[in-house]
């Protein structure tokens, strides 16, 4: 039950966004609409992921697994669309890769998010013990890389960039008082 | 179906003509009364039509973009960052009683009024097309007259090597001066023979009528060979100079957007790839082309500079 309201909650936004690039017209670049929100999406649910075990009372209605698993087929798919906004032409997705710092960033969340995708089961989990733990501490540095992808991006203006800095440092220090990580 | 409608340039143009969309908007408005729309300048269907003949020297017969996209998604930070504020925030540039004052190293300093810069001059349209350093680009059939026709007014002393352009200066009003974005007001600027090539082109007006605010309203610069943020939006001063002048982007980042910015699919940027853009309308994407195509009437510009080193 967790896991269909987990599921059907967290797809939602997705959803939302196909939706309004081939329904709204108001949206007159769909294309990059689709990643700019794929990527502020991504970024929030971890966030939210990170944020699930002070969420005190509706937490007992999240499957944190399922909503970390779902964090990374958002991220999939923000590289997806990317890879097809550039219609899948490898000389310029690999001169992104040489020559784009942004880019880099992005490259390196995604395969660090890789590992913690393949072990998300109960049975790896067992496997693991208490590596497990340690190795899912990964997505700390997943953040700070999709912050680094997202600050790269940005011309001029920081004030979201900010604002999400501000509200992750926040729910850290929270998370650091009431658990003493 | 409409997915197919929407990524179709011809049918979209067909189907939705400005007298109808303008209509339609204001239906929508007045029963909805949603104030975000109410503020925002593409409701104004009683702007005031321009007299101009129609040029067909520099004009692309290409598709042009529909009213509605090139209103809605605009770079223009004075009016917010996001690609839709300045058509949300157009109320707020207040473009009446406006002053355009040329002055430095001419013999003739002048000032146009609003009245001026639709009559002084004989007014043509011209459809270029646009290509945004972001990637993406559209065909707009602006109303203007070319630049060095008002050069030719001021008469430029003859250390008059460049021409400086800065956009109005208003933080109380401009959502987007009330923080320190960028180093404003917003400059740029060209080399002389630039900005009297035929080309280069101060514009009042988009499609019959003077500009919507959110486009740059009431006078605007058009280099089309250039990447979009050289062509200036509300231009409050031009003057000439014995120096190149400073220009903003250029001063916030000096490594990725050059003096020049001439469009050119050969020279990497550090964030986007300039080899190939998104027509707007359109769903794949299509080759830049150098000069953005219009070579032929540039080329002789830069004989014998490194344009990779000049970019």
């Amino acid at each position: 039950m967790n896991r269909f309201i987990t599921y059907s909650l967290s797809l939602f936004p997705i959803f939302f966004i196909f939706y309004q690039s081939i329904y709204n017209d108001e949206i007159i670049n769909p294309y990059s609409y689709l990643i700019i929100s794929s990527g502020y999406i991504a970024m929030s649910m971890i966030i939210i992921v990170l944020s699930v075990p002070l969420l005190f009372y509706i937490k007992n209605y999240i499957d944190r697994r399922s909503l970390g698993i779902i964090t990374f087929l958002i991220t999939l798919l923000h590289f997806f669309l990317y890879l097809t906004d550039n219609d899948l032409n490898f000389s310029s997705i690999s001169s992104d890769i040489v020559s784009r710092n942004f880019i880099q960033a992005g490259y390196v969340a995604l395969i660090l998010f890789i590992p913690l995708f393949m072990t998300s089961s109960n049975k790896a989990q067992k496997k693991l013990g208490t590596k497990w733990f340690a190795l899912h501490r990964l997505i700390y540095l997943i953040l700070v890389l999709s912050l680094l992808h997202y600050y790269l991006i940005i011309k001029a203006d920081y004030f979201l960039f900010n604002t999400y800095v501000f509200i992750i440092l926040s729910i850290l220090l929270i998370k650091k008082r009431i658990y003493k990580i | 179906m409409k997915i197919f409608n929407k990524y179709n340039l011809d049918k979209e143009n067909k189907v939705t003509d400005e007298r109808h969309f303008n209509n339609r908007r204001k239906i929508m408005a007045s029963t909805l009364a949603f104030p975000f729309l109410m503020n925002s300048n593409i409701l104004s269907a009683s702007q005031k039509k321009l007299s101009f003949n129609k040029d067909l020297d520099y004009s692309t017969n290409e598709q042009t973009n529909t009213i509605k996209q090139i209103t809605s998604y605009n770079n223009f930070y004075e009016l917010g960052t996001g690609k839709r504020d300045p058509m949300l925030n157009a109320s707020k540039l207040k473009s009446d009683d406006w002053k355009l004052t040329i002055d430095g190293l001419v013999e003739n300093p002048f000032t146009l009024d609003s009245e001026d810069l639709i009559k002084k001059f004989q007014l043509e349209e011209r459809i270029y097309r646009l290509r945004c350093v972001e990637a993406w680009s559209m065909v707009v059939p602006w109303i203007g007259f070319e630049l060095r026709s008002l050069i030719n007014l001021a008469k430029p002393l003859h250390n008059a090597k460049y021409v400086s352009f800065e956009s109005i200066l208003d933080k109380e009003n401009l959502p987007g001066q009330k923080r320190n974005i960028l180093n404003w007001p917003y400059k740029e600027g060209l080399r002389m023979d630039e900005a009297i090539n035929p080309l280069t082109m101060i514009a009042v007006g988009l499609y019959g009528k003077v500009l919507p605010n959110q486009n740059g309203s009431p006078v605007r610069l058009i280099v089309p060979w250039k990447y979009g943020f050289k062509s200036i939006k509300s231009i409050v001063r031009i003057s000439f100079v014995d120096h190149q002048p400073t220009c903003t982007w250029n001063e916030q980042a000096p490594n990725e957007y050059g003096f020049y910015s001439n469009v050119n699919p050969y020279v990497n940027h550090p964030r986007w790839s300039q080899k190939r853009e998104r027509r707007i309308g359109e769903f794949g994407k299509r080759d830049t082309l150098l000069f953005n195509g219009y070579s032929k009437f540039v080329n002789n510009l830069y004989t014998g500079m490194d344009l990779e080193k000049n970019f």
